[in-house]
Formats: C-alpha cells, sequence, structure tokens
C-alpha cells in the first residue's frame, strides 16, 4: 500500500490557499482600522477570484489593546467578512488563525475560510499595551515588555557563547537588504524605539500598520498547508530556557513531520520573532544551525526570511500572517525547492508557537 | 462508533462578586481539576487546550489566559468573540478534533472582572469610537433601546421584565455556584432603580469571577463514561451597526437575525424540527430579560408576532420547557465564561447530574450564546442520543 | 500597631488601564462630520449593490462586502425606531434624564443614534408613551458645530 503524504489529514484534498493580500502603511489618515482590514480581505479575494459570497467563515487574529476598542471584533469582524456568516476571533499571532482556518475545512465545516490578521501600530502603542501581558506584581513594575525579553534572551545568549556572535552586523545588514528589496515593505516606521542592551537598532522590527488576509479552500490550486504544528511553554519566564524558543522549535518539527518534509526540502522559511536576535535563535532551536551559528546561517542562507521579516514592517499579531502571505507569494514565483516553512509567536515572549508547512505542487 | 463528539466532564468554580484568595491560575485550577475529575481522565489524555477570556480590560491584565490557562506541551488558542467567547471556544474544540488533531481537548473560560472597579465604564469602551463615543452607549442602554422597540411594536410591559428576571433569580437559589443568589419579585424588581428605561437596576446581572472548564471527547474514547453528545452547533455574526440593523429584510433589531441563524444551523444538523416539543431545557445567554424575550421567536419556539403571547403563556407555566434552571445569565454573568457555562449546565442536565436545579429526565437542552451587541450569536445542542 | 499575620494577609494591588489611542476615522467618516459642521447636512453613502443608503456614512456596505457608492443628502425629519431614557450618571455625560434614540431619517435605509431633546423626562411612563405615539422628530443644528455627531439633536415635532 502507497502512502501518500496527505495521508494524515482527514479530508480527501488537501487545504489550500487561493488568495493571499498584505498591505503596510503608516498613518494613513484616509482610512479606518476597519477600512484598512476591508480593503485588504477585499485584495485577497480577488487575488483568489471568489466573493465574499463564496466565503463559509471568517477566521481572525487581533488584540483589543493594539486595535484600542474592547472587543475589538465588534466593529472589525464584518471588514472582514463576518456578516450573517460563521466567524472566530483569536486573540493570538495571526499564523494560529491560519492554523484553525485550516483545521475548519479539514473538520469538513467549511469549504472555504477567509483568514484576516491586523495590527494599526500608527493608533496606539503596542509595545506599551504589549506591557501589561505580564504578570502585575513580579514583572510589571520592573518595566518588563516583549522586547525586553528579547534583550534578556540575547543576553543569556551572548553570555554563553562568551559575549560573541559571529558576523551579527552582517546578519542585520543582510536583513535591512533584503527589506529593501521586498517591493512589499512599508515606506517608512510608526515610530523608533531605543534598542536594549544588548540588542541593536538593526535588529528591532519596524513598527508599521499592517494588515494580511488569505484566503483558504478546497480548489485544487498551486499551494498546499501540508503540515500545521503548535508548542506551548510555561508562562514563567523564569521557568524557561529563554534561548531554547523550545516551543518554537517543538512546532516547527511538529509541521514538519506532518508534511514528511526535511530541512533540505525546503525553498523558504519565514522565522518571526520579536527580534532579529530571537529569530537568528529560532534558527538555532528548530535545529537548522548549530549552536552559535546562528547568525552565520541567516547571513548566507538566502532561504531564510527573503522578505526582509521584521524589517520589512510588522505590528503584532498581524506577524505571523504577514510572513505566511510573503512565504506564499514566493512559492508562488517558482522556488527550486517549492515548498516553505512558516513559524511565528504569541504572547507571551513567545509563550506559544505555531508553524505551518506550505507546497506547491 | 461514529464521529460524534460529546461533553464528558464538567468543572466550574462558583461565580461571586470577588475571590481576592485566588490568583486567575488558582481559579482556572479548581475548576479544571473538577472537570477533570468528573471526566475521570488526567492531564495527559487532554491533547489541546482552548481558553476563552473576552476583553482584557475587566481582568486589567493582558492575556491574563497565558499566565491561567495554557498548558506547556499541548496546543493552546485563545478565542475572544465577547460574550459569545465560551460557546466559541467550544465550537473551536469541536473543530479541533474533527480536524483529527486531538481525542480530547480541554475548554476553559475565565472570567476576572472582580479585578475591575470601573466595570460598566469599560463595558462603554466596546462602541465605535467615531460614531458612538459621545453618546451613553453601554450594554444596559443597548438594552433599553431593543426594550422599547418590543414594548412598541409587540405590546410587552415592564412587567414582563420583571417576571423574566424574578424567575431566574429564583432558579440560581438552587444553584449552590452562583453566590448570594436570592429570590426578587417582579414587584422587587420593578420597584429597583430605573438604569435605562426600562430597564431597572434588579434586572441587571451582578458582577461575578469565576472559572468554568468543560472537556469533550470524541466517541471512541468516551467509553463508558456520562456524556452529552454535541449534536449540533453554530454560529453566526452580523453587522456592528445598531442602525443598520434596526430595519433590514434579512429582520429587525429585535429578532435577533444571527441567533436565528444560528439556530437553524444547530437544529438541521441535531435533526430537531419543532424545538418546542423537541427540546427540554433551554439555558440562554440573556443577561437581560429582553435579550430572553427576542431570543424566544429566534430559537423556532414561537413566530415573532406571537412572542408576548408566547412569553405570557410561559411565565404563566403553561408552556412545557425549563428556562435557565442554572438562573441564566440574569442570576450570574461571569463575561468571558457565561457562554460556556450555558453549556456545561445543559450537559450537567442532559446528564442527570444537575443536584438541585436538575429538571428531570432531560433529554436535549439547547444552549446559546452571545456576543456584542447581540452580534454574534451561538446555538449547541446536547442530548442523550449519538448523532 | 498589631503585627500582621503573613499566612493570611491577601495583597491587592490597586492598577489602572489607561491606555491613549488616535483613531483614524478615515476619509469618508470625516467628510460626513464636516458636512455637519460646514453645510448642516446629514449625508449617507448608497451601496450599488444593494442600493441601501446608510447614515452616517460608511466607506463599504457589509452585506454586499463593496465598496459604498454616491453620497447622497438624507431628510430633516425621521421616524424614531427605538429609545431609551438614560436614568444614571456617567462621567463625562450631561446630566440625567437623557433620551437617546435610533431614527430613520426620511430617505436613508439605516437608523442613526441621537439625544432627543425638549420632551419632559421626569415621569418614564408618560414619556414612553408620548414617544410611542409621537414618534416623528425633526434635526436641530446646533449654531456652533464642531464636527462631530453632538453637532445635531432631534426634537419631537409634535410638542
Amino acid at each position: 500500500m502507497t502512502t501518500t503524504r496527505f495521508e494524515y489529514m482527514t479530508s480527501a484534498s488537501p487545504v489550500t490557499v487561493e488568495g493571499v493580500a498584505l498591505q503596510r502603511s503608516c498613518a494613513d489618515q484616509t482610512r479606518s482600522l476597519p477600512e484598512l482590514i476591508f480593503d485588504c480581505v477585499r485584495a485577497a479575494l480577488a487575488d483568489a477570484g471568489v466573493r465574499m459570497a463564496d466565503v463559509d467563515s471568517v477566521c481572525i487574529a487581533a488584540e483589543d489593546l493594539i486595535d484600542g476598542r474592547s472587543l475589538s471584533s465588534m466593529i472589525t469582524g464584518p471588514a472582514a467578512g463576518a456578516y450573517l456568516r460563521d466567524e472566530i476571533r483569536l486573540s493570538e499571532d495571526g499564523l494560529a488563525a491560519v492554523s484553525l482556518g485550516t483545521a475548519q475545512i479539514q473538520s469538513h465545516a467549511f469549504d472555504r475560510v477567509v483568514v484576516a490578521a491586523w495590527g494599526r501600530a500608527s493608533e496606539g502603542d503596542p509595545q506599551r499595551s504589549g506591557a501589561r501581558s505580564f504578570d502585575p506584581f513580579t514583572e510589571q513594575p520592573l518595566g518588563l515588555s516583549e522586547l525586553a525579553v528579547s534583550a534578556l534572551r540575547a543576553c543569556a545568549y551572548l553570555k554563553r557563547q562568551a559575549g560573541d556572535m559571529p558576523r551579527r552586523a552582517e546578519a542585520g545588514q543582510a536583513r535591512a537588504d533584503r527589506a529593501a528589496a521586498n517591493p512589499r515593505s512599508a515606506a517608512k516606521p510608526v515610530r523608533t524605539v531605543p534598542a536594549p542592551f544588548p540588542l541593536r537598532p538593526a535588529e528591532l522590527r519596524t513598527e508599521t500598520d499592517a494588515v494580511a488576509a488569505v484566503v483558504l479552500g478546497r480548489a485544487p490550486a498551486g499551494i498546499a498547508v501540508t503540515g500545521v504544528g503548535h508548542g506551548t511553554e510555561s508562562w514563567h519566564l523564569g521557568e524557561r530556557d529563554l534561548t531554547a524558543m523550545a516551543s518554537a522549535g517543538a512546532a516547527a518539527r511538529a509541521a514538519l513531520a506532518q508534511s514528511g518534509l526535511g530541512w533540505n526540502d525546503l525553498g523558504v522559511l519565514e522565522l518571526a520573532g520579536t527580534t532579529l536576535f530571537d529569530e537568528i535563535l529560532l534558527l538555532e532551536s528548530i535545529g537548522l544551525a548549530e549552536t552559535g551559528t546562528g547568525a552565520v546561517s541567516f547571513l548566507t542562507d538566502p532561504r531564510i526570511n527573503p522578505s526582509g521579516g521584521g524589517a520589512a514592517g510588522d505590528c503584532e499579531p498581524a506577524t505571523g500572517l504577514l510572513r505566511f502571505a510573503e512565504a506564499v507569494l514566493r512559492l508562488r514565483g517558482g522556488l527550486a525547492n517549492p515548498a516553505g516553512l512558516v513559524v511565528s509567536g504569541s504572547a507571551l515572549a513567545g509563550q506559544t508557537h505555531t508553524a505551518v508547512v506550505i507546497e506547491a505542487s | 462508533m461514529t464521529g460524534a463528539i460529546g461533553v464528558v466532564g464538567v468543572g466550574q468554580t462558583p461565580y461571586r462578586r470577588q475571590n481576592p484568595d485566588k490568583s486567575a491560575a488558582e481559579l482556572v485550577y479548581d475548576a479544571v481539576r473538577a472537570a477533570l475529575h468528573d471526566a475521570d481522565i488526567e492531564m495527559d489524555a487532554v491533547g489541546a487546550v482552548i481558553g476563552g477570556v473576552a476583553p482584557d480590560a475587566l481582568a486589567g491584565i493582558n492575556d491574563i489566559d497565558r499566565m491561567s490557562i495554557a498548558r506547556p506541551g499541548r496546543p493552546y488558542l485563545r478565542v475572544n468573540t465577547g460574550g459569545a467567547t465560551g460557546a466559541s471556544a467550544l465550537q473551536a474544540a469541536l473543530t479541533w478534533i474533527r480536524a483529527g488533531r486531538a481525542d480530547t481537548v480541554l475548554v476553559v473560560a475565565l472570567e476576572r472582572m472582580g479585578q475591575a472597579t470601573t466595570a460598566q465604564a469599560i463595558f462603554n469602551t466596546i462602541f465605535d469610537p467615531i460614531y458612538e463615543k459621545d453618546f451613553v452607549l453601554t450594554t444596559i442602554t443597548m438594552a433599553g433601546i431593543r426594550g422599547s422597540m418590543l414594548m412598541k411594536r409587540h405590546g410587552f410591559g415592564e412587567r414582563h421584565w420583571a417576571r423574566i428576571a424574578s424567575r431566574n433569580f429564583t432558579h440560581a437559589v438552587d444553584n449552590p455556584l452562583v453566590v448570594g443568589a436570592r429570590v426578587r419579585t417582579p414587584e422587587q424588581v420593578l420597584a429597583s432603580p430605573m438604569l435605562a428605561w426600562p430597564i431597572h437596576q434588579y434586572e441587571a446581572c451582578p458582577i461575578s469571577e469565576g472559572a468554568c472548564a468543560v472537556v469533550v471527547s470524541r466517541d471512541g474514547v468516551v467509553g463508558t463514561r456520562s456524556v452529552a453528545w454535541v449534536q449540533g452547533m453554530a454560529g453566526s455574526s452580523d453587522s456592528y451597526s445598531m442602525g443598520e440593523r434596526v430595519n433590514r429584510r434579512e429582520g429587525s433589531l429585535i429578532e435577533m437575525v444571527p441567533l436565528k441563524r444560528a439556530a437553524a444551523a444547530a437544529y438541521r444538523q441535531a435533526g430537531i424540527t419543532d424545538p418546542g416539543t423537541q427540546v427540554d431545557v433551554f439555558e440562554l445567554q440573556a443577561p437581560f430579560s429582553i435579550i430572553e424575550a427576542m431570543a424566544y421567536p429566534a430559537l423556532g419556539l414561537c413566530d415573532v408576532a406571537e412572542s408576548r403571547a408566547f412569553v405570557d403563556r410561559l411565565l404563566d407555566g403553561e408552556v412545557g420547557l425549563e428556562m435557565n434552571p442554572s438562573g441564566g445569565a440574569q442570576a450570574a454573568n461571569p463575561v468571558s465564561a457565561t457562554a460556556l457555562i450555558r453549556i456545561a449546565e445543559s450537559a450537567l442536565q442532559v446528564r442527570g447530574v444537575a443536584g438541585a436545579r436538575q429538571r428531570g429526565e432531560v433529554r436535549r437542552a439547547v444552549a446559546t450564546g452571545q456576543g456584542g451587541a447581540t452580534q454574534f450569536s451561538s446555538v449547541c445542542v446536547l442530548g442523550r442520543d449519538r448523532p | 500597631m498589631t503585627a500582621s499575620d503573613p499566612a493570611t494577609d491577601l495583597l491587592v494591588l490597586p492598577g489602572n488601564w489607561n491606555f491613549d489611542y488616535r483613531y483614524f476615522a478615515g476619509a469618508t467618516a470625516s467628510r460626513f462630520f464636516a458636512e455637519l459642521r460646514d453645510h448642516q447636512r446629514i449625508m449617507g453613502r448608497r451601496c450599488p449593490g444593494c442600493r441601501r443608503l446608510v447614515v452616517p456614512a460608511r466607506s463599504y456596505c457589509d452585506d454586499c462586502f463593496e465598496p459604498m457608492g454616491e453620497w447622497e443628502q438624507v431628510g430633516t425629519e425621521g421616524t424614531i425606531d427605538a429609545f431609551t431614557i438614560i436614568a444614571t450618571a456617567f462621567p463625562g455625560l450631561p446630566e440625567p434624564p437623557l433620551l437617546i434614540a435610533f431614527v430613520t431619517l426620511d430617505g436613508a435605509d439605516s437608523a442613526i443614534l441621537n439625544f432627543v431633546q425638549g420632551l419632559d423626562l421626569a415621569d418614564y411612563d408618560a414619556a414612553s408613551t408620548y414617544l410611542f405615539k409621537h414618534d416623528r422628530v425633526r434635526v436641530v443644528f446646533k449654531d456652533r458645530r464642531a464636527g462631530r455627531i453632538t453637532d445635531f439633536h432631534f426634537e419631537c415635532l409634535e410638542q
């Protein structure tokens, strides 16, 4: 009996990416947040060649504090198509919504799902609101933030590596070059924040207004979702090995195992972290680089974050969906290895990670 | 053995105004331990955890689920669909199992609004900051607005709202989880201060916090456990703008179009053609009496034009249906958890283990979830018969 | 001062939830407000698909999921669909009792929310009975307008 790569799936045909769109902007006063979302979802539908009437369900990823409204999906959900339609909102990174949207189709509940995620950094202050996820008793009083945890992570890593990360500066420059070459990069940042020691400005992301949308379906289109993985660590920072990025590694390995692919089969990897330093650590965590050589891998392996990653413009929780869309577009452009891996994390400081494998047929 | 999924365990903390002796994680722990015990499983049998927490502002901690619900080593997602969160989280769990990703999923909803000192002001921030910021749009006034439509179009009076509320509070007295429950007569409700006409203070739910955990498993692993099978579940969202929903071809604001659609879909899955005779118990997410009154026709229990007559008969005990044996959302409304509690209570009824609030032999129960200003709706049908 | 017992002291930490935002209204909403301020007109936009004229003006139709089309002015009179009388005080707002209503202005296909002024609200039953029977209102603009929704309010037609 022959086994096919897709046999793990309960559905007869795999879930495919029928359309994508991603839009970055900076404080565009001509459009409200729902209007930004509407434009991007419309573009994804157009890319898929379908209308909203052909969509069964909407799966969105958004955070109340980023959106500046409690229960923000009341106002934003319909902008993503949730009019008299099944809809669910996750307060997670956008890639988690890809996972759930895929499951919705695999479960035979729906045939076509719009997945959307956004973050409008210009309307609020994501760093400030993100800080309120930390423990109010033991962490908030000390000024902890997602960026501060990245810095702590970098510090722990450098300490372990005797203060050195070979070719670190070059990796930062390479990321900037890739972002500059990406036609979808943000023109300018919403704001710049100082880099907490030992992070460097070139390792921080470019904060922008960002929306991404994907149409998932069953059409025998070009790109299929062939693996999904999730990882979860302890919430307590003190109980984690900060440099291990364990949940990212677990998610990536699970997704790859499901797809039956190995590292050498991949043509594009979009690995998302709060900073470039996190992404380099992620490389090491998922086994793509030896300990201490993550920056070298990033620099010399053109498959890694060709979009420019966070330097192209980002705002949580759109991150993972932005990277997913970038990976899809790159696959469509034709790659020698027509497969991609996307990995992205959610609060708190990467406590959970989602990984998705996509393949072009 | 089928692809059926059932609720095999339920755990709830008492719902009270504050729990100063418990952290969020400890509240969750209590509910989860109770649910696992009820399901007769250990945590290592749980394949995924789905968390439900609605407005972060109520707890005053962002992403409070991360510190309390997420468990290392298994997939975790947080759902946030406002008041419907608990139901959406359960629906996500069903999706997870049907996609072949797990045999058993733990769903946990946590409400920590006991930490809020200005809860009503927080509810005001859910409305459109551009067109509606200058108004007093709150969950109470938006209920009042609907109330006025019901009274004008269908001849309801304030006494209807008071009698519905009174019934719910009376039921809550038999529910040990509703801490501080006490009977309120319709006269007491009507005599209480007016909040926003026609909503009186004693119709509004108290501030409650707590946690609810539900274990769902697929048929193949349920074994001989006491189970409430999920016979149908569906949800629908809607336009935000109330003004656009006031009068439209799908139905007016008081016809609760998304609830009607969710019910139709869930009933179809469950093979229900006449809910009035084929369902025994309803657990409605109706934090206000007027929402209950709108829900009856949307749930197919009567025609819209006859809803007042139906309510009269229901309140006079002439309709053989049990409404909100738990006391419903009026007696206790821990926002993030409310929709999951309706499902949990329905499961207890079907399994015959609801204690003092058990309503005899319950073959089938329907739980509803509501989020936003009647914008997100969910309907879950639970029953004794494996679908 | 008696010594406290660490085993029973329960720590309750005060905090607040203050975040600043700037909400972009977008070109459509901005024009809607400018029309109130500069021309004392209430404008909606019509959907080319379902032909609904929606006020306040929106840039896309939720149902058709299409961009809205032409701008059109709606009438200066309308019908109350629903209302409530706010009885409890709210920070930052006028003293209660306050009457707010959704009104479908003549020509519009959606209702718009605003205060209704000029009615005696001392007796809720009397006020609500009156409003059930007399549901026609007119739009009244302020002399000094700021480009906010409160640039206008409603008044009952028969007083």
